[in-house]
């Protein structure tokens, strides 16, 4: 769990901390598809290294990003490996069976890599930069037209936000049940697989029965503060558009201009 | 305004199993005046909690009625009379909604459709009232328990409500803080005239306000001014002046035998 | 059992949030039979001096002794075990550990764990069910149907049912009406007194200190920046300023009479009694 920075926010005062979180979700999502439309080694390059320049502008060291990517580079490696071996074309080097090896299957084994590598690198960059509660503002704005086709996004928004509020708590309070078991003599990590899973109940109900008392209290209070799911409400939180997230859209056009051109002329 | 009280409660009756013969609650009536605070107190069992959710009509009585501004409670007035009066419960934790104070703030403000301009002014103001406002853009968990009622109680006074009700809302803090946020409170109240009601079993709260009403097993034991109730009622544990006194009365000390708070009774001992 | 720590640090870990030295070099010693108050602010380091008493959190640097284990930075397993049975550890809010199907189970949970025989064990839950003022009929019962204050009896009677040498308290009276709250200390306080046992109590309640507690023990920023006896430390008025605690009710009083009549109490009263009897011989007059 203390590895994982994917997902995690990372505060920070940079020019992409200060980004509007509509302008940094439509900005990531568009520059993920837009990878998938890259068939020439110099357009990677290109991303590549744009993607090199905002990871600096957000001020956070390369070590942690490196670090975001180290849980699935077997995976990562895997893929590649798999379309190394599985497209042929071009100068082959090695064949045997089904399996070949070759120039062609060469760049798309790295294309596929480098492809991962962005996705992870752009989305940490997301999530670094973006506090969560902000990312669920986001995606509430960027989901209102659902809205008209009957869609509860306004509750889905605040489940989202009440679930990243708790998260500190659950996990307060598991560290507490495990402490006040563990003072009554279980040793966790010890023993069989069924006596492992046993040591697991003491911990699972008491947390369930405080979640599940946590809740009931929520809802009085969100009842009593008249929340009604599907009534309009207005929002406090206010997302503000600068020219600067403006910019930041526009900087995807030139990208995809870029790509554009890389792709047809340097065939 | 008239000279309706504020809150009537009219005889009400509740029982959370209607196959059995317990009541919560049996036949429980008092009024409440405009800027009028008052305690509820009672042990464990004695019904005060559930008192509470009546009167945010979280619960409904099955007999007997209660009014708001001449308005009964009922399914279909409770949103509109909910604009009206705020609650703040016991657990600091569970009734922190949203990820930072003045998100929290503004939650019940949000949900009345109340526009962002308007939003904005009521939220700082009501976190000065209760000096939280340099903690406006913290989070939970970097709060202690008793800042995070101020900010309940924040949530409660942004609605510019009418009635405020307690419900065993400072037992989980410490003595400090407690007496502090009790300090606050009172300071509110003279400050906007709104009425109080606390449901508590903090014998040292009860200073602060103007009248109690005791319950005993959801029945209404008696309902009047500290004074009233501490000389009628000798089995109930008075505040720690009250029994001092008490004390050196027994002792044959000269002080008049009449129930006094913690300044009068200093004041009488330094004549 | 005599308690140690020679130079203790500590670090906070919660997910992947961490807090460097929230125990900063500290060393004191609690003596045999002694029953200590903690006090200090929230984030002070109460709870993970706690924790480090039975090892639930190691020390960085320094080390823990309670009797003659020590606990250091590379706390091992047995040890560890060894200590946690001696040091009996009552969390804030106990009642939220509970989890067996009947109070019986639950209450033996520990001495199950701490390897006590059948018969051992039957007899140690009939004894701790008496010591925390339950009668044998709640045994059968699911902890859950209880009210507040029994759940928490059962939660107690769990911990002291493995006869620990040392009782660790977190605020064991919090959310308890006042009632409920006393017959729980005093409880506990007998428990101290007939079986010898070193007792630390965290209280944010400075009347629970003067009513309970011989010794106490401030902290601030995880440090101890005072250790002494209860009276001691209520005596000197401008360092209780200094440290920003409370007063105990008692006490209070009589600060307000003084600053009232300008005249100064012979005594410091911590009880009800000191402080009536200041007043009957006139100490405001």
């Amino acid at each position: 769990m203390k590895s994982l920075i994917l997902g995690r926010y990372f505060p920070n005062d940079s020019i992409i901390h200060r980004l509007d979180a509509r302008a940094k979700l439509v900005a990531a999502l568009y520059f993920i598809g837009l990878l998938f439309f890259i068939d020439h080694g110099l357009g990677y390059l290109f991303v590549g290294l744009f993607t090199l320049g905002v990871m600096y502008l957000t001020k956070i060291r390369l070590s942690v990003f490196i670090k975001g990517v180290r849980p699935l580079i077997f995976l990562i490696l895997f893929a590649a490996m798999m379309r190394v071996l599985f497209t042929g074309g071009g100068e082959v080097f090695v064949s045997w069976g089904p399996f070949t090896i070759s120039s062609q299957g060469l760049w798309v084994g790295l294309f596929t890599f480098m492809r991962f590598i962005l996705i992870i690198f752009i989305s940490t960059v997301l999530t670094l930069s973006t506090k969560p509660v902000d990312l669920t503002d986001a995606i509430n704005a960027l989901l209102k037209p659902l809205r008209k086709l009957g869609v509860p996004v306004d509750d889905f928004a605040l489940m989202l936000s009440i679930s990243l509020r708790f998260i500190p708590n659950l996990l307060d309070e598991t560290q507490r049940v495990m402490d006040a078991q563990r003072a009554r003599g279980v040793i966790f990590g010890e023993g069989t697989i069924v006596e492992q899973m046993k040591k697991l109940v003491p911990i699972v109900l008491p947390l369930f029965a405080s979640s599940l008392n946590r809740a009931e209290e929520m809802a009085d209070v969100m009842d009593v503060k008249n929340y009604q799911s599907g009534e309009k409400r207005t929002h406090f939180r206010q997302l503000t558009w600068h020219t600067s997230d403006s910019i930041a859209l526009l900087m995807m056009v030139g990208l995809t201009a870029v790509v554009i051109v890389v792709n047809y002329t340097m065939v | 305004m008239t000279d309706q009280p504020l809150l009537s409660v009219c005889d009400i009756s509740f029982r959370y199993d209607i196959t059995q013969d317990v009541y919560a609650l049996s036949a429980i009536s008092f009024d409440l005046n405009r800027g009028e605070s008052l305690a509820v107190i009672g042990d464990n069992g004695s019904g005060k909690s559930t008192l509470a959710r009546l009167l945010t009509g979280l619960l409904s009585p099955e007999k007997g009625a209660i009014y708001l501004d001449g308005v009964e409670l009922n399914e279909g007035s409770k949103k509109m009379l909910r604009r009206q009066m705020g609650i703040v419960f016991q657990n600091p934790d569970n009734q922190f909604i949203a990820t930072s104070v003045e998100d929290d703030v503004a939650f019940g403000l949000e949900n009345l459709n109340i526009p962002y301009e308007q939003m904005r002014s009521r939220v700082d103001e009501a976190l000065e009232l209760v000096d939280m406002y340099e903690y406006r853009t913290k989070d939970p968990s970097q709060l202690s328990g008793g800042q995070k009622q101020r900010v309940a109680l924040a949530g409660v006074l942004a609605l510019k409500p009418e009635l405020m009700i307690f419900d065993e809302a400072f037992v989980m803090l410490d003595p400090m803080s407690r007496r502090s946020i009790l300090e606050t409170l009172r300071r509110i109240q003279s400050e906007l005239n709104v009425s109080i009601i606390s449901i508590t079993h903090d014998r040292d709260e009860i200073e602060f306000f103007d009248s109690l009403l005791v319950l005993n097993q959801g029945e209404r034991v008696m309902r009047g001014k500290p004074a009233e109730v501490f000389k009628q009622m000798s089995s109930l544990k008075p505040p720690f002046a009250e029994q001092l006194r008490r004390d050196l009365v027994d002792a044959g000390m000269d002080l008049p035998d009449y129930y006094m708070s913690e300044s009068e009774l200093v004041d009488t001992l330094c004549k | 059992m005599q308690i140690n720590f020679n130079r203790v640090y500590a670090d906070y870990q919660l997910g992947p949030i961490r807090s460097k030295n929230v125990v900063d070099g500290i060393s004191l010693e609690l003596a045999k039979n002694t029953f200590t108050a903690v006090v200090g602010h929230t984030g002070a380091g109460k709870s993970s001096l706690l924790k480090l008493l039975n090892g639930l959190l190691l020390p960085t640097d320094g080390e823990v002794s309670v009797g003659d284990l020590t606990i250091d930075k590379n706390g091992k397993k047995k040890t560890l075990n060894k200590v946690r049975k001696r040091v009996g550890m009552v969390f804030q809010f106990p009642e939220r550990q509970l989890f067996a199907e009947t109070v019986e189970q639950d209450i033996a949970f520990g001495p199950k764990n701490f390897g006590f025989s059948k018969e051992e064990i039957t007899q140690l839950v009939d004894q701790s069910l008496k010591q925390v003022g339950l009668t044998p009929d709640i045994l059968p019962k699911s902890p859950f149907s209880l009210s507040g204050g029994q759940k928490r009896r059962v939660a107690i009677a769990g911990i002291i049912a493995t006869k620990p040498d040392v009782l660790v308290l977190d605020e064991p009276g919090a959310g308890l009406d006042p009632e409920g709250k006393q017959e729980i200390l005093a409880m506990l306080r007998t428990l101290h007194d007939t079986h010898d046992s070193t007792t630390i109590l965290v209280t944010h309640d400075m009347n629970d200190v003067v009513t309970y507690c011989d010794n106490v023990l401030v902290m601030e920023k995880g440090q101890v920046t005072t250790h002494q006896t209860v009276r001691g430390l209520f005596s000197n008025q401008n360092e209780i300023d200094r440290l920003g605690i409370g007063l105990p009710e008692p006490l209070r009083l009589q600060r307000l009479i003084e600053e009232h009549t300008g005249r100064v109490f012979p005594h410091v009263c911590l009880t009800q009694q000191e402080l009536k009897d200041q007043l009957l011989e006139g100490a405001h007059l």
